[in-house]
């Protein structure tokens, strides 16, 4: 088992330039891709990604606050009444389409996928550990499993975990059968990779 | 051993018991109409399939996530009619579902002022999926597991896809799976139509017109279904609706808002879902294909049709229910599977609503005008998503004998 997890913080910048081998996707990334897209290059530097290896990806909830108070605060300096006419005369030409491939959630694993060539069995889930564990127990291929987790904090904090596994490392795991949260796995594994010469990842 | 389907319940377009959701998916009825339950005033695009009683679309005032509401109403229902409280202790009953984006009251954001509030207090007004659905999973005391997929269109394939492996690797539970969706907000419905996917016809009723050659992109539906999975050797024989046998998940890895024109990773998720069902394609009967409407999916459903069926492609009868509902995003694969259920209980493929032309670059067999009555036995569902996962489910009839 090969585990990798990285913090950043708020208004740290997170070096996906340094990694990214689709340079004009970036813009479409959140700071969650960003983290997720290092995390992956640094785990399998120097390696060969499988095409085939299944991913199984864990969100964490996709913080929308700053954009809702980006169209809200812009809103009201035009109109101090909320109406369908004026959220789409005043509202609607704020929104850049860029903002919706941020809100979705399956966007990150989507990315990794793209940027690495993966195009095995797959899923993506909201935070749970569980899920993602038995999603990578019950692969349909075998050999070796990439799972990820990520979580984006409302104040741009961004946490981010990658591993290769084998499902016999995971089949008696303690978080199968819990409630928690997917990044959990990655930040209290033994086997977190500290290697890096920042000693973050 | 079997993994079976013993319940299934439905809120949709189409009406809010199953019952109501089978008549009206029979008798063809459009069920996407003009959106009344927000003000579109100033909206080019007006057209949704929302969720009907008794014909009439469903208000609700703008503080309730419409796809909680739904899935309130739908688990209640199941847990009835299936008695799985009296079968399975709270640790047996585990959830897998497929939901969407979070729900905020952008109305009530802007007159309560919540923007001004600092970032890290949560808004009244801002409604988060995974804690509402979680909140219902404890309500109903489904304690062996919460796990919220999270991939688009296919998110309720995913859910239903990783319920199945559950049980077929040995896991004793009753696994409450499916899907819950309703995109039909402000924020929401906006956003999707940024995306550029959304039908060009503003006529609500012919807006979304699967594999038709004049098609020009999709329209939102919102609803839930849930269905209850067991073990065969746990179920009750008379309350088998039908079996699911194979499945199979892909991704292109290609682009984030095209399908791979090749259909390569399509085709190869069917091919899984075929051999993990332990079936040859000549066995499959009828394909209900994701069928969205937009330019570029019917291609690539064809072509993924041709490189698994060969010839027989033309021969093979296809539907898409999205002509008639919309599409429900997190909860098309469950709701769909109402069209499944029906094809395999009335053995009959019903007719895709507003195809009328056949595009040559998709020479599909789509029924049209009336249902085709044939023997059916095996059933491949699929569906895509947005960013290139692809799914491909085998659902066969079950032999009670």
């Amino acid at each position: 088992m090969r585990v990798i997890y990285a913090k950043y913080l708020s208004g740290e910048d997170i070096p996906v330039y340094d990694f990214a081998k689709k340079r004009k996707l970036v813009k479409y990334y959140t700071r969650e891709t960003m983290a997720a897209i290092v995390a992956v290059s640094k785990l399998y530097e120097g390696l060969t990604v499988g095409q085939d290896m299944p991913f199984f990806y864990s969100t964490g909830e996709v913080e929308m606050l700053q954009f809702y108070k980006n169209i809200a605060t812009q809103y009201a300096t035009v109109q101090s009444e909320f109406s369908s006419l004026g959220f789409i005369e005043y509202i609607l030409p704020t929104i850049s389409p860029l903002e919706q491939f941020k809100m979705m959630r399956n966007m990150t694993a989507c990315f990794v996928s793209i940027e690495n060539g993966l195009k095995g069995d797959n899923a993506v889930l909201l935070s749970s550990a569980s899920g993602l564990l038995y999603s990578a127990l019950f692969a349909q291929t075998d050999g070796p499993v990439l799972i990820g987790a990520g979580k984006q904090y409302a104040d741009g904090t961004v946490e981010c975990g990658f591993a290769e596994i084998f499902r016999g490392e995971i089949e008696n795991h303690p978080m199968l059968n819990s409630s928690g949260d997917a990044i959990t796995l990655f930040k209290n594994s033994p086997f977190i990779d500290h290697g890096d010469s920042n000693n973050r990842i | 051993m079997a993994i079976v389907i013993t319940g299934f319940e439905i809120q949709s377009p189409l009406g809010s018991t199953l019952q109501e959701n089978l008549s009206n998916l029979r008798n063809g009825s459009p069920c996407v109409g003009a959106i009344q339950n927000i003000d579109t005033e100033g909206f080019t695009m007006k057209a949704a399939g929302e969720y009907r009683e008794g014909g009439q679309v469903l208000e609700t005032p703008p503080n309730i996530d419409r796809k909680v509401y739904f899935l309130d109403q739908v688990l209640k229902r199941l847990f009835e009619k299936t008695g799985i409280d009296l079968r399975y202790d709270p640790s047996e009953r585990l959830m897998n579902i497929g939901s969407g984006v979070d729900y905020i009251d952008i109305a009530a954001y802007f007159l309560d002022k919540e923007y001004e509030k600092p970032m890290d207090e949560k808004p009244h007004s801002y409604y988060k999926t995974a804690g509402q659905i979680k909140q219902l999973a404890d309500h109903y005391q489904i304690a062996g597991g919460c796990n919220i997929f999270a991939a688009a269109c296919v998110a309720s394939a995913q859910a239903i896809g990783l319920s199945y492996r559950m049980l077929k690797h040995g896991m004793k539970r009753a696994i409450i799976t499916g899907g819950s969706e309703s995109m039909i907000s402000y924020v929401n419905y906006i956003g999707f139509y940024l995306l550029g996917a959304m039908s060009a016809d503003t006529n609500p009723e012919t807006s979304c017109k699967p594999f038709d050659r004049r098609r020009s992109g999709t329209v939102l539906g919102e609803g839930t279904a849930m269905l209850l999975l067991e073990n065969s050797s746990l179920a009750d024989p008379e309350s088998i609706i039908a079996e699911i046998a194979g499945y199979g998940c892909t991704m292109d890895a290609y682009a984030i808002t095209d399908p791979d024109p090749s259909a390569k990773m399509l085709a190869k998720a069917i091919e899984l879902a075929l051999d993990d069902a332990g079936v040859t394609p000549d066995v499959i009967d009828c394909v209900h294909l994701h069928g969205t409407g937009t330019p570029k999916n019917a291609p690539a459903e064809y072509l993924a049709l041709r490189q698994i069926f060969g010839d027989r492609v033309s021969e093979l009868p296809v539907y898409s229910m999205k002509g008639q509902i919309g599409h429900l995003i997190g909860s098309c694969t469950a709701v769909e599977m109402l069209g499944v259920i029906h094809s395999i209980q009335n053995q009959e493929v019903l007719p895709t609503l507003n195809f009328a032309e056949r595009d040559p670059e998709a020479p599909l067999f789509v029924v049209q005008e009336k249902p085709l009555s044939m023997p059916i036995n095996y059933v491949l569902k699929l569906n895509s998503a947005f960013g290139g996962h692809n799914t491909a489910l085998v659902i066969k009839k079950h032999n009670n004998s």
